[in-house]
């Protein structure tokens, strides 16, 4: 514990200039509770301020200021400044929460802090052990081009094994593992050949066969949409938001299959930082209201809300699939993310060896 | 009072690159706070890993390999151009010169969407060698090696043309007129005269399309594909893993590696004769 | 390439109708030459006037627009450079600061692949004509500016060129060096008996070494001759003012007598002119009257020849050899008399002195009255 003290010591020191900036911006607003919380950039940044952040302002007098950024960027800002964190509150993947808990890095959440919470229906906040609490999300599945797929797979195993017998040609995007959507799929289509948690050479090596026609294993979010549209590929394994995206701008041939057995549930989480402002409690309380979902909902419609009384906007309801607003959550699939998570560096590592980049 | 003058460059680089590298130093040599999060003992953990495994090293081989195979393209394709840049008395010279530093004006976002739509699938290359019968199916001209030759390549090439070009205009005209006169014809010319003599150029030029190279890192992720892989991304991947201090060793294998070339750059690209 | 080794040393060369343009300048305009073998020519002229244009189109380095260049009896048009078997010596020498000096030496024949053995038997001659032996292995930056000039000369003879070619390859030299240089290039041409085309703009250079000169202007040749012919009897009022230093007398011709001509300049004054009798220009016809500073006579009023200029001294210089008077005629126009400074007791004029200045009538030229 000792070597690990002075170590974080050393760290510090050697970072007080790059935190230095938050805690001058925490100053020059001083009057009132100003919290600095990590949001994705663009649409997101949008929909945080059209309903969560009035809300916080609203209620505390204070501003928040968004750091804008991946969960790995706000990781590792706050872990160079662990004991006066330079941001607050931050937004991650399921894979980021039992990440961040196992380095010590945010609070449990305090119910009698978090009203809001108690609204978030089960599936969104039990997984994570009161780490968290989901905001938003999507499921994967296969997005394909409707001229060039006319027989969209059944099965995740299915989608495997047509990939590998060449029958898209090359012209298939799946996920990277480092992106979670990858880990998510991985995980799965494993655990339906028979591996476990602690073996993926089923799926790594029906990756391999899959490799030769690949197109390229995306990293970015994005990089699916443009492909497809394109004429990149033809099928990809995507998530079911960002393909209603595409579709709505006018990409009828653009379609959505939930192949069997059902679709990993990707969730983004809201997370206080240990050591952050308390006022950081009710800009998460603010964001577990189903008024303010809905309004960031605005901006992406197609992903699901965590609240149970949430009103989703005529745009979203449109376009939202079916079953996602049945709330019977029906072939939705939970990943073991607390495992999945402590796992990722040896999964990782499988990955890159056998597969490359 | 010239040393005066050095000062905040001195400061600069001690704020942005002595006290980064002091960080980076320090962590290679603990291990990740992810994996043991009540701390480590100082150790060569991560070097031993980064050099005692055959895949890494591998790593390190390609990433060099594509240093080789991009400074070489660029070297050949820039050479011609620096010369004519250094040379030509044409008043549309800043229109060639603005071509060459185009590459830089775009961001890589938007370069690497150019890229995709010439070397796509359904891209104007693949649609032109199949309209003319060349190819049946699309060749796969992206998202592998030769994508990311292409992409690193072009982009890299500003450099090498500047750097040859300011050498090459440097070397008297007279030269090459005398040794045409004593019966050198253009090869000869450039073989024993322009040659040798921009052997600094050449040497700067290449360690820095070198150097650039094996740092390179989002063309690689945007044009590359799963065969890509190079230390960039392998320290990105660690880092995405919360695993700095593997990456901080990773970085330092990387930088070993330029250093060494800065040295060979200077035992290697002299001018004979030179003062 | 072998044929420019075998070739004799003693081409002539001759240009005929070269033109050559770039952009709006005509660099070279209708220009005829012929240049016997052996011959040591110089083209002389300011800069921008077309000389190093000129010899880089026989270098073969420019194409010409029009014409012909023909060395030795064989038209040298579509030989590339590297094929025409010339030598060149550029200014600053152009060596090749990356070679030793026997590197620079052997470069020309290193090209031809003579035989080793034969390139270091005549490399071993070359240096020694040029009294660099010992110093091969050096680089040029460790040689003094008259032994660069030496590998320069050394480096383009080796190669027994037809022609060597000389682009003002004195000028990086001083004062001192460049007239022992200019006295050693001269007596080696001479020993090698090479045909040399040298390009300059410094008229005392050209005057000192060449057989003949041509005087060129605006891209022209303006008059060809031996040194004395240039100096003595200029063709045009450019060459007198180029080539020394030249008084002109601007006016019209009012009457002929026996080997004579009467010209009343611009001023008014009257004036004789030393003419042959079919050369000269008939009554009324606008001339100028040329006379070189050293051929004037500066006297006391009353002790002159005819005819004579009644004029006052303005400055004197003296520089040594000479004492200038610059003058100002009656009639206006300005002169410059030099008077030698020798034994004869010097004429005591101060400025402001009243003088009369007259010449031999044969001393004085008459040219056509074109400015320029």
């Amino acid at each position: 514990m000792g070597t690990g003290t002075t170590r974080r010591a050393f760290l510090r020191a050697l970072t007080v200039g790059s935190a230095g900036s938050a805690w001058a911006a925490r100053l020059a607003h001083a009057a009132g509770p100003n919290i600095v919380a990590g949001s994705f950039a663009g649409v997101w940044v949008d929909g945080l301020k059209a309903g969560v952040i009035p809300c916080y302002k609203r209620k505390t007098g204070g501003d928040v200021e968004l750091v804008v950024g991946t969960p790995t960027d706000f990781v590792q800002k706050v872990m160079a400044t662990r004991d006066r964190p330079a941001i607050d509150a931050m937004i991650g993947t399921d894979a980021d929460v039992f990440q961040n808990a196992q380095l010590g890095i945010i609070e449990k959440l305090q119910p009698a802090k978090l009203p809001n919470v108690a609204g978030i229906l089960p599936i969104f906040k039990e997984p994570y052990e009161g780490w968290a609490f989901g905001f938003d999300g999507g499921r994967d599945g296969v997005t394909y081009n409707a001229n060039k797929v006319k027989n969209p797979p059944k099965s995740w195993i299915e989608f495997t094994e047509r990939v590998a017998k060449g029958e898209f040609g090359r012209a298939v995007l799946y996920p990277h593992l480092t992106a979670t959507d990858g880990l998510a799929i991985t995980w799965l289509i494993n655990r339906e050949l028979g591996g476990s948690l602690a073996d993926p050479s089923p799926v790594i090596r029906r990756l391999r066969e899959m490799k030769p026609y690949i197109t390229k294993f995306w990293t970015s979010n994005a990089e699916p949409g443009t492909a497809l549209t394109s004429g990149e590929v033809d099928i990809a394994a995507w998530t079911d938001g960002r393909t209603f995206g595409v579709q709505s701008a006018g990409n009828r041939h653009i379609q959505f299959a939930l192949p069997a057995p059902g679709s990993p549930m990707l969730t983004i989480c809201f997370m206080k930082i240990k050591n952050g402002s308390d006022a950081a409690w009710e800009y998460l309380n603010c964001a577990a209201d189903a008024k303010n979902q809905a309004l960031w909902n605005q901006y992406f419609p197609g992903y699901y809300m965590t609240h149970q009384n949430n009103d989703y906007p005529a745009a979203s309801r449109e376009k939202q699939d079916p079953t996602s607003l049945d709330r019977s959550f029906k072939n939705w699939i939970q990943v073991p993310w607390k495992e999945l998570s402590r796992l990722r560096p040896q999964w990782m590592e499988a990955w890159t060896r056998e597969i490359g980049a | 009072m010239p040393a005066l003058l050095l000062t905040p460059l001195l400061v600069f680089l001690l704020a942005f690159f002595v006290l980064p590298f002091g960080v980076m130093l320090y962590e290679s040599l603990y291990l990740s706070l992810v994996q043991n999060p009540a701390g480590s003992a100082m150790t060569f953990a991560n070097y031993t890993k980064a050099f005692g495994d055959a895949f890494y090293l591998r790593v390190l081989l390609q990433t060099v390999a594509l240093g080789v195979a991009v400074t070489a393209l660029a070297l050949v394709l820039g050479y011609p151009v620096a010369y004519f840049l250094a040379r030509t008395r044409s008043r549309r010279r800043h229109v060639l010169l603005f071509l060459v530093i185009s590459p830089l004006v775009v961001s890589i976002v938007i370069r690497s969407y150019g890229w995709m739509v010439l070397l796509g699938r359904a891209g104007t290359v693949n649609t032109l060698l199949q309209a003319l019968g060349l190819v049946e199916r699309p060749l796969p001209l992206m998202y592998n090696w030769f994508g990311v030759v292409v992409a690193l390549t072009h982009v890299l090439l500003p450099f090498m043309i500047l750097t040859l070009a300011s050498v090459i205009e440097g070397i008297p005209e007279s030269l090459e007129d005398t040794a045409a006169v004593l019966g050198a014809g253009w090869w000869s010319r450039f073989r024993h005269v322009i040659l040798p003599l921009s052997m600094e150029g050449v040497g700067a030029g290449v360690t820095l399309v070198f150097m650039l190279t094996i740092g390179s890192f989002v063309s690689i992720l945007l044009l590359g594909g799963s065969d890509t892989l190079v230390l960039p991304l392998l320290i990105y991947q660690q880092i995405t893993l919360l695993n700095n201090n593997f990456a901080a060793a990773l970085g330092m294998l990387l930088l070993v590696l330029s250093v060494v070339l800065l040295y060979a750059q200077a035992r290697i690209f002299r001018v004979r004769g030179a003062a | 390439m072998s044929t420019a080794v075998g070739r004799s040393k003693m081409a002539d060369v001759e240009l005929r109708a070269i033109a050559k343009r770039y952009g709006a300048v005509q660099a070279v305009a209708d220009l005829d030459l012929r240049v016997e073998p052996g011959q040591f020519v110089s083209l002389l002229g300011p800069s921008g006037c077309g000389k190093t244009t000129t010899l880089r189109i026989i270098a073969g380095l420019v194409r010409p627009d029009a014409g012909q260049v023909i060395i030795g009896g064989r038209v040298m048009n579509d030989v590339p450079v590297h094929h025409r078997g010339l030598g060149l010596v550029a200014q600053n020498y152009a060596l090749f600061p990356h070679m030793t000096v026997m590197e620079n030496v052997t470069f020309g024949l290193r090209m031809r692949n003579a035989a080793p053995a034969d390139i270091a038997r005549r490399a071993g001659e070359a240096l020694e004509m040029v009294r660099l032996t010992g110093l091969q292995d050096r680089y040029p930056r460790q040689l003094s500016g008259g032994q660069q000039q030496r590998v320069a000369l050394a480096r383009c003879l080796l190669v027994e060129p037809a022609v060597l070619l000389l682009d003002e390859p004195l000028g990086a030299l001083d004062k001192k060096l460049r007239e022992a240089m200019q006295v050693e290039l001269k007596s080696l041409q001479r020993q090698v008996g090479i045909t040399a085309i040298f390009v300059t703009h410094d008229q005392e250079e050209a005057l000192t070494l060449s057989d003949r000169i041509a005087v060129m202007h605006q891209g022209r040749i303006q008059q060809v001759g031996a040194p004395h012919d240039i100096y003595e009897r200029p063709r045009t009022r450019f060459v007198a003012e180029f080539i020394g230093v030249c008084n002109f007398l601007e006016g019209e011709v009012v009457g002929r007598q026996p080997g004579a001509v009467m010209i009343r300049t611009d001023g008014g004054a009257l004036v004789a002119v030393g003419a042959d009798a079919h050369g000269a220009p008939a009554e009324g016809v606008k001339v100028v009257v040329a006379v070189r500073p050293e051929k004037l006579v500066v006297g006391a009023p009353g002790t002159s020849h005819s005819p004579a200029l009644p004029a006052r001294v303005e400055a004197v210089v003296y520089v040594g050899t000479a004492v200038h008077y610059h003058l100002r005629a009656a009639t206006g126009e300005r002169l410059i008399a030099y008077r030698q400074n020798d034994a004869a007791a010097p004429v005591a004029l101060a400025p402001g002195a009243e003088v009369v200045v007259s010449w031999p009538a044969t001393a004085a030229r008459l040219l056509p009255d074109v400015s320029g």
